[in-house]
């Protein structure tokens, strides 16, 4: 059996007082799209954090590509192949779209900075995949048309679809999408679980937080369920959607709050 | 070919860099070339200080220390040890990186009000250090006698020959600053200024970008010290005091920084204005108190921003457009 492309033990993360995660056993296989749902604070950004590396946890650990990492810095975990996006939007606002990912791009390429200023033809080279692969991951969003506009100028939606693109040119194994629906009308939704699919195709593992229930039972392998920092249910969609817990503790009151919106 | 707007540019280039050879012929007394000189020792500092306030915006105020580090490397070495001028900026260069590198370590993880004060701290330190090691620095008496620039073997004696030392320094300086911003070093910076969480997200070693970009500027500050150090020939502490940190800070804010143009134009005009109206010290500590208030509030992006917004009006090019976000926005 392959590796996972992300697992914790016993995460758990504390805020003072609060109980962000209590101990949370959560495995994200490759090439599956795993969604993480639950009500409002019960702790699924947390649980980003701090597998980006973005927070620290107070117990537990997370591997990445069966690595298992103490808690470092949110850089080491990129580099070992785990992107993120944001539910508050993080975008580089002044630079353009293609900057915004070329800078996604060339992270991770090995290029120092002396190499890139005196532009030897190593860093020119790499310079010039990592342009292809910008452009790549700007087109697989469909963000072409928009290549050259500024960041902040953008519609909301396409500012989502930038943080993903910059997250894919990162060419990660495993990536934390943080409510990327969130604003999204239908037919964005549909778009949007069309390109949640492509990425999974494409060879990435997808952990999706989405309060869209309808977009999360038509897209989702499997579904992790948290209530208050807990996971109450894992399982496939059908299995989730059957699970008494989670009828009582979730889908009761968001699901048709979800469907509604 | 070269498109329209780098015809531009490259003309604004070449019109500035002919008036800056040509200016030291156009003024009558040597008060006035002094002024000039100064005005490029400026402007390099204020250049070295955009790597830090201007490309990745942490306020680190220490690089007057760095500006002491390179004059007193240039005296001591050159009166006391026989070095040549320009041996002795290479190493104040060093001693300054080094620093930095130091400072770099201590204070990366800090967030942005605690780094300001941490780093202001720094610039303090070095002064009380030229002050009170009196048998290193000569204390509040300072260096005399330090030896005039040399360039290729030759003493550099005659003001002229300075400013046009001072002037390749500077130009090679805005070079370096320009090649710099448009490579990955740059772009990265960029990336850390407006979103750390982002950019760290992605790969990026921030601290790495926030020490290289600190060693440059303490690099840059250190040249500018010697250049000060050899082209009037003492230095004392009191040059290297809070106030002058007020200025640099003025100066960078009023020009644009982040440009490479900013801080050129911004170390000119406030070395100018000062000589055109000759009013007492604390009456200049106001007008740059009023410049860095104003600046802030209404052209936060100075000089060079103002100059860059006016050139976009006028022209409106069609690629790089804002998209508008007005009717999508609804639609959401
Ligand atoms: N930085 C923080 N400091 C204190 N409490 C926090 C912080 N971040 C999150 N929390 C708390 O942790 C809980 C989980 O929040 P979060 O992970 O944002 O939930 P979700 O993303 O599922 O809506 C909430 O009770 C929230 O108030
Ligand atoms: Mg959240």
């Amino acid at each position: 059996m392959t590796a996972p492309a992300l697992e914790t033990r016993g995460l758990t993360l504390r805020y003072g007082g609060v109980t962000a995660l209590e101990s949370v056993d959560l495995v994200v296989r490759p090439h599956t799209i795993h969604a993480l749902i639950g009500p409002n604070g019960a702790g699924k950004t947390s649980f980003i954090n701090v597998c980006s590396g973005s927070a620290s946890a107070t117990a537990g650990t997370v591997s990445v590509g069966g690595r298992t990492r103490r808690a470092r810095r949110p850089s080491d975990v990129a580099r070992c192949g785990l992107a993120r996006t944001f539910q508050n939007l993080q975008l580089f606002a002044e630079a353009t779209v293609l900057e915004n990912v070329l800078i996604g791009a060339e992270a991770q390429n090995g290029v120092g900075p002396l190499a890139s200023l005196l532009g030897t033809p190593r860093a020119r080279r790499s310079g010039r995949a990592a342009r292809e692969a910008a452009l790549a991951a700007i087109e697989f969003v469909g963000l072409a048309a928009e290549r050259d506009h500024v960041a902040g100028a953008l519609p909301y939606g396409k500012q989502r679809l930038l943080e993903i693109a910059r997250a894919l040119a990162t060419d990660p194994a495993v990536v934390l999408l943080d409510e990327p629906g969130a604003g999204f009308n239908p037919q964005e939704k549909q778009e949007l679980a069309d390109l949640v699919r492509a990425i999974r195709d494409r060879g990435a593992a997808v952990l999706l937080v989405e309060h869209d229930m309808p977009l999360v039972m038509g897209v989702a392998d499997r579904i992790s369920v948290l209530n208050f920092g807990t996971l109450i249910a894992e399982g496939t969609p059908t299995e989730v959607a059957n699970d008494p817990a989670v009828v009582d503790a979730y889908l009761g009151t968001d699901a048709t709050e979800g469907l509604a919106s | 070919m070269m498109s329209p707007s780098m015809l531009l540019r490259s003309g604004g280039l070449v019109a500035v860099l002919a008036f800056a050879v040509a200016a030291p012929l156009m003024v009558s007394s040597r008060y006035d070339l002094g002024v000039l000189q100064l005005a490029l020792i400026n402007a390099l500092l204020v250049l070295g200080f955009n790597f830090t306030v201007g490309f990745t915006r942490r306020l680190s105020l220490g690089h007057i220390g760095f500006f002491a580090i390179g004059a007193y490397a240039s005296a001591l070495l050159t009166t006391e040890h026989d070095a040549s001028p320009l041996v002795a900026m290479a190493v104040g260069v060093l001693i300054a990186s080094a620093a930095a590198l130091v400072v770099s370590v201590l204070t990366n993880g800090l967030h942005a009000h605690y780094l300001t004060l941490a780093t202001l701290g720094f610039g303090v330190i070095v002064q009380v250090v030229a002050t009170n090691w009196i048998d290193l620095t000569g204390g509040s008496n300072g260096v005399l006698g330090i030896p005039v620039p040399t360039a290729f073997g030759i003493e550099l004696v005659e003001p002229e020959q300075q400013y046009y030392l001072a002037l390749a320094l500077l130009a090679a300086g805005a070079a370096l600053m320009a090649r710099i911003r448009s490579t990955k070093l740059g772009r990265q910076a960029a990336a850390l200024r407006q979103s750390e969480r982002a950019a760290e997200s992605l790969g990026i070693r921030t601290d790495r970008i926030k020490t290289l970009t600190l060693v440059l500027s303490a690099a840059y500050g250190a040249v500018a010290g010697s250049l000060y150090a050899h082209t009037y020939g003492y230095v004392a502490p009191d040059a290297f005091s809070f106030a002058l940190m007020l200025t640099v800070l003025a100066m960078l804010v009023v020009g644009g920084p982040g440009t490479i143009a900013g801080p050129i134009l911004g170390a000119v005009i406030l070395t100018y204005l000062p000589e055109m109206a000759r009013v007492g010290d604390e009456f200049w500590q106001l007008i740059y108190g009023v410049l860095l208030f104003v600046m802030v509030l209404w052209v936060p992006k100075g000089l060079a921003g103002l100059a860059q917004q006016a050139i976009a009006l006028a022209r409106r090019p069609p690629g790089r457009s804002a998209s508008r976000p007005a009717t999508e926005a609804v639609a959401r």
